[in-house]
């Protein structure tokens, strides 16, 4: 996969972690983060929250995207989520993505391209999800809000099934099926923050084209490409985020003693 | 009488159409019919515009010219919808439906700005597919680039061409007719693609002659000086007439179409081309160059503005390829390496990417389709990519063809045959680009062998423009292999 590198030199300050306490949940904790994030004029900024999980499928997830890191361990990222707020406050929230596995009872996925909302609390469970981070990006929610709606009706422009269908078949091990991301296919809820985002004007994951996205890519831009924005005369995104569960890899301790 | 019109890109706000009219009667003046034009049902007048006779030598029984072309440039009415161009001459009419022309690329889930590249057409082995495929086509272009070899003057191989000026224009301007007007002569032709959307023409070789201005064994028509003349100028009149269109004398030498953030630039490196390589003009006109620069301006002063940009460059022949040699830069075919004038074009892109400037390359020539991207090496980004779709209809070599065709029935026998026996295997880009191997060409995707169109498509996420491209074969398979997207940014 082609990635452009930043030509920032150092991470974006403005992301940075914030710790969270025992028995603290998803939306206290990205409430809090809200809160600590300071927005200067909130309905400038749209939210959304990566988050990593510890099932097997975000565990397929997170190691898939392991290719765009340098350091080649797994990705904290399992999914990505836009946060419909209305400017209010987190909890009562909705979240919008394509999620891998489609709700049994919901409307037939063809009719919305996979794009589903439900409420942010869905995934308040830190044991399911330790992993969080919210993002305030510089352009308004509505705009963008308009866009995923536009996505939800338009398989043409970006058919986000073919990308559930592939990275089901990746992660379930079907027919061999490789790793989408070698294949340019991102994971299906980046894809439509990336059209969503990328329609209304804003670069989610600068030199990297739309179906390829991924939640690693989008926390690499965050992190990594705050002087892109600045450049092009936005603001730069802000972010907190925490990280409960990475996987036990560690070469200096597996590698034997000379 | 016959009466054609085709929708050319103009200037940003008008309409322009290339007007042709074709076996007038005995009675008609000299200056050809009253052309009436009506936009959307109300009688319009032409900013500008007017009848030429077209320079093939034919004339009516009175010597008046049998031919004629114009250009006519209307205001862009203030509406989103298409309108309807009308035009009548005499008792004929013909309407034209004309979109407006997009100025900016639209953004991701808005739609797609569809440019459709197409190159290398002869017109004697089409069986009448390319216009019906291209009209078919499921993405409808805004804007057609033919780019090189929309005439072979010097095909098929041993054809007895006159030798006098007048002779020579008439033969050729029989040639263009079946292309021009293909449609209104019941025969195979370019017809449907000039009308599918408006279009850049730039030449290559074959609108003069093969490796023009560089004379040719086989064309004994461009063995000596005057010959040679006499022959480009009545091809260079023809190629004026028709594919440019407008007052003799008038076509530019290239072409400049900005839809934000898309700077392109179609260069003409033949017309005014030298058989002296070395000359510090062998390759562009003096204004062909400075069309450059302005170009390279344009992209710079955007890019300093922290506006996006990209730059969409188009010629008669590829970059990523390997120099001829000496033999073959005469006999064979001479390529843009060969050119000392071509290191101002290197160092046009060398600079581009120095600034971080993305830059495509749209050309035909090669009878191959391939897309290559080359690694600026100072900056280690993707930032040239070349674009190669040709042929739309593979010129015919005499024996050499035949026995391919042969070889490939035997094997139809014994197995699975070749769909383009006739065509040659795509060539992979590799080596250096550059005048200091500025560019590292790597390994693309898959490549086309065959009769091919290409929609490339552009939109906008952001900053960054998006490009895919599909290619259309031109068979009854009407197979579709899309490439990319791309993500084109300047950064």
């Amino acid at each position: 996969m082609q990635q452009i590198r930043s030509k920032s030199t150092e991470a974006n300050a403005y992301l940075s972690e914030l710790k969270r306490p025992e028995e603290e949940d998803n939306v206290k904790w990205a409430s809090r983060a809200l809160k600590d994030m300071k927005l200067h004029k909130r309905n400038d900024w749209s939210l959304i929250a990566l988050i990593g999980g510890i099932d097997v499928l975000s565990f397929r997830s997170r190691v898939a995207q392991s290719h765009l890191r340098n350091d080649m361990l797994p990705s904290y990222w399992s999914d990505a989520l836009f946060l419909r707020t209305g400017a209010n406050a987190l909890s009562a929230a909705t979240a919008i993505n394509v999620p891998l596995l489609q709700p049994a009872n919901g409307v037939f996925a063809s009719e919305t391209n996979g794009v589903v909302e439900q409420p942010f609390a869905r995934f308040a469970d830190a044991t399911n999800w330790p992993n969080i981070a919210l993002i305030a990006l510089p352009i308004s929610e509505e705009k963008v809000d308009k866009k995923i709606t536009d996505f939800s009706q338009n398989r043409g422009a970006l058919d986000a099934l073919e990308h559930i269908v592939r990275w089901l078949a990746f992660a379930w091990g079907v027919n061999a099926a490789p790793n989408p991301i070698h294949e340019r296919a991102g994971l299906p809820s980046a894809c439509m923050l990336e059209a969503a985002f990328g329609g209304a004007g804003l670069d989610l994951t600068p030199g990297l084209e739309t179906r390829a996205s991924c939640p690693e890519a989008i926390w690499t831009a965050a992190r990594h490409w705050h002087d892109y924005y600045v450049t092009m005369g936005k603001k730069s995104p802000i972010g907190r985020f925490v990280v409960g569960n990475t996987y036990e890899i560690d070469d200096r301790k597996a590698l034997p003693r000379p | 009488m016959i009466l054609n019109a085709r929708p050319q890109v103009g200037k940003k706000g008008f309409i322009q159409i290339w007007v042709g009219i074709f076996y007038v009667d005995n009675s008609e003046r000299a200056e050809g019919p009253t052309l009436a034009f009506k936009l959307n049902e109300q009688p319009t007048v032409p900013e500008n515009g007017e009848l030429h006779p077209i320079r093939d030598s034919k004339t009516r029984g009175d010597h008046q010219p049998l031919n004629y072309q114009g250009v006519f440039q209307f205001k862009q009415l203030a509406t989103p919808d298409p309108v309807r161009l009308h035009i009548t001459a005499n008792n004929k009419d013909i309407e034209l439906i004309v979109p407006p022309f997009p100025t900016k690329v639209p953004a991701k889930l808005e739609g797609t700005f569809n440019l459709l590249l197409s190159s290398c057409y002869f017109q004697p082995e089409d069986k009448g597919l390319l216009g019906y495929i291209v009209k078919d086509l499921r993405i409808k272009p805004d804007m057609t680039v033919l780019a090189g070899d929309q005439v072979y003057l010097d095909l098929p191989l041993f054809e007895d061409l006159p030798e006098d000026a007048e002779g020579l224009a008439q033969a050729f301007g029989t040639k263009y007719e079946r292309n021009w007007i293909s449609d209104e002569l019941n025969i195979p032709g370019l017809q449907k693609v000039l009308k599918m959307a408006p279009t850049v023409c730039i030449p290559d070789d074959h609108e003069l002659f093969n490796n023009a201005p560089v004379g040719q064994a086989q064309l004994p028509g461009t063995h000596l000086p005057a010959a040679r003349a006499r022959w480009i100028k009545a091809a260079t009149g023809l190629y004026e007439d028709y594919q440019q269109g407008g007052p003799p004398g008038s076509a530019g030498t290239s072409y400049r179409v900005d839809i934000e953030p898309m700077y392109m630039l179609f260069l003409d490196t033949r017309m005014a081309r030298s058989s002296d390589f070395d000359s510090p003009t062998g390759l562009m006109s003096a204004s062909t160059v400075k069309q450059l620069e302005e170009w390279e301006q344009a992209l710079t002063s955007a890019k300093a503005n922290h506006q996006p940009c990209v730059g969409v460059l188009s010629g008669g022949q590829a970059l990523f390829v390997d120099t001829p040699n000496a033999l073959d830069e005469r006999v064979a075919d001479a390529e843009y390496s060969n050119f000392k004038q071509f290191r101002i074009i290197q160092d046009t892109l060398n600079r581009l990417a120095t600034l971080r400037i993305p830059v495509v390359y749209l050309t035909g020539d090669v009878h191959w389709s391939r897309v290559a991207q080359a690694t600026h090496r100072a900056s280690g980004l993707k930032l040239l990519t070349e674009v190669i779709c040709s042929p739309s209809c593979l010129m015919r070599t005499p024996w050499v063809d035949r026995s391919k065709e042969l070889i490939n029935s035997v094997k139809n026998w014994l197995g699975p045959d070749d769909a383009w026996p006739r065509h040659s295997p795509p060539e992979r880009a590799h080596g250096w680009f550059g005048a200091n191997s500025e560019f590292s060409p790597v390994p693309g995707p898959p490549l086309n062998k065959g009769d091919y169109v290409a929609m490339l498509q552009f939109c906008t996420t952001g900053q960054v423009v998006e490009m895919t491209i599909t290619f259309f074969s031109i068979n009854a398979q009407r197979r579709a292999t899309q490439v990319g997207p791309f993500a084109l940014l300047s950064y």
